[in-house]
């Protein structure tokens, strides 16, 4: 029943933003494997004498349904948070896995569930829950030229004030997998994942220029909420401060845990740059709105 | 007659594994393989004991040898920990504050207790339960007022552990929206349904007071029964770190003058003999826990016939050892661990018991309860607005 | 005598923040957010409430100072209005943690 290990399936330790990360793929098969190659492959590599920040390691589950594909679980960092799930879902939940192990142990940096983009050092916060759209609107930011710092977590430096990058390869909806490949034809996706609980999923590599940069951190210059609506004239309306802290709060992972240290920080984000609520009907509005907020700063 | 040692084999079993071995001798943290921080903090992680680790390297001088992925990770658990005892002291203020006006005494258990005591266990625990003991005239008031004023019943709907729970206390546990805490309320030390029955009146006239106005813990040789009896109450991946939580116990009030005495004594007076003797063995076996030649000989007594000594020898060295060792579905060990020490203790009768037993062990094999696939996860209770 | 007035005589005289702690705050616009190092916990208070935390944030007053202070604040000449408003503000404020009252805090050692 267990495959044979194949080491050459271990892309090693690679720097994804602040953490180093290593997704083992020796217990599975070649298909995920170059799947995981195809996105991660070209992210700098980390110091493979340390270990990594998180280990994700996809593994045959052993537990066999009766009919259907094998299970694969997925351990993370020693343990097993999710339940497996078939061989082809294996990929997202290595990204859960990443996400989960982050959003839940991280406590030296303010992290919030939000895109974040930039041009030039100054970045735009763009907070959102899952399936707002921030990822369609960060890969298609990206697809401009934009600095893609995450399209999943910002983050924030407690001390320095500063979003740190995070770029992770983004997952696409079916209808958005076909308009970022236009915008960007030279864009890198990862095979169509179906029957995902978002339905049809895909993964969008990151640009060459977004890895680059991943090493620097950028400074803020706004907070953006974006609502895509497909009613409704686009309204960007200015926040109160105290309406931006209270809800940047709602769209923390970790702000309760790092107390006192994720207060000064969110205080500090919101004293330093202008917040917007925005409800856009189409991206190229989106883009277009953003860019013009961002050159006037 | 003497009572036999813990076996070679079981010993070899403590020794080889790495975090009671670190917590056993933390100098050997300085040394530890870099290849080995990972199993180490993993394991630490799954049973609660990460923060004491960061705790103990710290304290041998060992952050600064070892690797930056390990170091941040113990970093994140100490913080964990310090926002879990702003939690606890808020949440006994809360409740001080709600039942102020029955002017009775409320005694503070278990992680609680320990924070509020200034105890050597407090220092790197995390707990999300908080019990409190009051006598047992008053326990319906007592739930009726935190209910009146903001506390909610869990939800009791769902077959898990709070099937448990029923048989473990006499009222389901509250919670305040927005906070993070299972309040349980207690009228004694021992299960309801357990076996044995403490006058709970006993364990009052000994109870110690707080700063806080009617506020205590009990009495130091009763919370350190009473952390005897958590040993084999306590879910299955808990009990190292109960095992260790007794033995700082044990260290600290061991340095007291008379503790020894009472202890023995406070034991006889309560019937819990046997739990004595399980609560000095263990500690002492697994961390090499002081005790005095003389208690050892006085427990003596209470020891178990020679084939329950071995059968509980190997209980508590697997239920502490590798039975953590994070693997997909559950050890023989485990159902062993419920049958014995779970019957032993509870008049569950044995068909309830197998049930219960079955239940669970169907919920591990379909695995369908609480794990999640999405990663919503912010537990924070957030922020009240106020607007007066 | 109405309810107001009740809790009025009833009200306790010595207020400060819970525990002795100095609470965290930032202002805009006279919106206040606070953090209590106590509780942990985050709120988001008006500019009345705020100015009367920032107050108490300075040291343990009584109720009487209290209200003298809102009283030049809004520029109120209602004795009744003002200690009511306070009243309640300051109910407000201990239920949330970040305030106690005298019989609170008596004998403790923190």
């Amino acid at each position: 029943m267990a495959s044979a290990r194949r080491p050459e399936n271990d892309l090693g330790n690679r720097r994804v933003g602040l953490f180093s990360v290593s997704i083992d793929c020796t217990d599975v098969d070649d298909a995920l494997a170059r799947q995981v190659a195809l996105l991660y492959g070209d992210y700098p590599l980390a110091d493979t004498t340390a270990p990594p920040d998180i280990v994700v390691r996809p593994q045959w589950c052993r537990r066999r349904l009766p009919f259907g594909s094998r299970l694969v679980d997925h351990r993370v960092n020693g343990d097993f948070p999710f339940n497996p799930v078939p061989a082809g879902h294996s990929l997202p939940m290595i990204e859960i896995g990443l996400n989960w192990f982050i959003a839940r142990y991280c406590t030296t940096h303010l992290l919030f569930h939000a895109a974040a983009v930039a041009r030039d050092g100054k970045a735009i916060l763009l907070p959102g829950a899952s399936g707002a759209g921030k990822s369609t609107l960060s890969a298609s930011l990206m697809a401009e030229g934009w600095q893609l710092l995450s399209d999943e977590f910002a983050i924030l430096g407690s001390e320095d004030r500063r979003l740190h990058p995070h770029p992770r390869p983004v997952s696409l909806k079916e209808e958005s997998i076909d308009v970022v490949a236009r915008a960007l034809p030279n864009a890198c996706f990862s095979n169509r994942i179906t029957g995902t609980a978002k339905g049809t999923i895909a993964y969008l590599k990151p640009s060459p220029d977004s890895l680059d940069k991943a090493h620097r951190s950028a400074v803020p210059v706004a907070v953006i909420f974006p609502r895509f609506s497909a009613q409704g004239a686009p309204v960007l309306k200015p926040l109160t401060k105290a309406d931006s802290f209270m809800r940047l709060i709602d769209h923390s992972a970790n702000y309760f845990t790092i107390m006192e240290a994720g207060f000064e920080a969110l205080a500090g984000l919101v004293d330093s740059c202008p917040h917007y609520d925005f409800v856009y009907r189409s991206l190229d509005q989106a883009i277009s709105e953003i860019t013009a907020i961002h050159a006037g700063l | 007659m003497p009572v036999s040692r813990i076996g070679p084999r079981l010993r070899q079993r403590l020794h080889d594994d790495r975090l009671i071995e670190a917590l056993r001798h933390p100098h050997r943290l300085q040394t530890t393989d870099v290849g080995e921080w990972p199993e180490l903090l993993a394991k630490a992680r799954r049973t609660g004991l990460l923060a004491q680790i960061e705790k103990l390297a710290s304290d041998v001088g060992a952050s600064a040898v070892i690797p930056a992925s390990a170091r941040r990770q113990l970093v994140d658990a100490k913080q964990f920990a310090r926002r879990n005892q702003t939690d606890i002291r808020f949440e006994v203020n809360r409740i001080a504050r709600a039942l102020a006006g029955l002017g009775i005494d409320i005694v503070l258990l278990k992680g609680a207790a320990y924070l509020l005591a200034g105890l050597p266990p407090a220092a790197a625990r995390l707990s999300s339960d908080l019990d409190i003991m009051v006598e047992k005239q008053h326990l319906e008031s007592v739930e009726q007022t935190l209910l009146d004023k903001g506390w909610v019943r869990a939800e009791m709907s769902d077959y898990d552990d709070r099937y448990y729970r029923r048989w473990m206390h006499e009222l389901p546990p509250v919670w305040h929206p927005g906070r993070l805490f299972m309040i349980d309320i207690h009228h004694t030390i021992v299960p309801p349904t357990s076996r044995y029955s403490i006058s709970a009146g006993r364990l009052f006239e000994d109870v110690v007071p707080l700063g806080e106005p009617r506020l205590s813990v009990l009495g130091r040789a009763d919370m350190v029964l009473h952390s005897g009896i958590h040993l084999f109450t306590e879910e299955f991946s808990a009990a190292l770190r109960q095992l260790y939580d007794l033995h700082l116990l044990l260290e600290e009030s061991g340095a007291r003058d008379a503790f020894w005495n009472r202890l023995t004594e406070r034991a006889d007076r309560l019937g819990l003999g046997r739990i004595l003797f399980y609560l000095l063995r263990y500690p002492n076996a697994v961390f090499d826990t002081t005790v005095p030649a003389a208690t050892k000989a006085a427990v003596s007594s209470h020891a178990p016939n020679a084939a329950i000594l071995a059968m509980m020898d190997t209980l508590v060295i697997s239920a502490i050892s590798d039975a953590n060792t994070g693997t997909r579905f559950p050890s023989a060990d485990f159902a062993q661990w419920c049958l014995y020490v779970r019957s032993h203790w509870l008049k569950m009768p044995p068909w309830q018991l197998f049930r219960h037993l079955s239940r669970k062990a169907w919920q591990n094999f379909v695995d369908g309860f609480g794990r999640p696939a999405s990663v919503d996860t912010r537990h924070e209770p957030g922020q009240i607005e106020n607007n007066p | 005598m109405g309810n107001d007035e009740t809790k009025f005589f009833n009200r306790p005289d010595h207020w400060r923040i819970c525990g002795g702690f100095v609470v965290r705050m930032h202002c805009w616009d006279g919106d206040y957010v606070v953090y209590n190092p106590f509780s942990g916990q985050t709120h988001r208070l008006d500019i009345v409430s705020g100015r009367l935390l920032q107050w108490l944030n300075t040291g343990p007053k009584t109720f009487g100072t209290l209200c003298r202070d809102v009283e030049t604040f809004l520029e109120l000449d209602d004795q009744t209005l003002t200690k009511a408003t306070v009243g309640r503000i300051l109910e407000s404020l201990s239920d949330a943690g970040l305030v106690e009252a005298q019989g609170d805090f008596d004998g403790r050692t923190s």
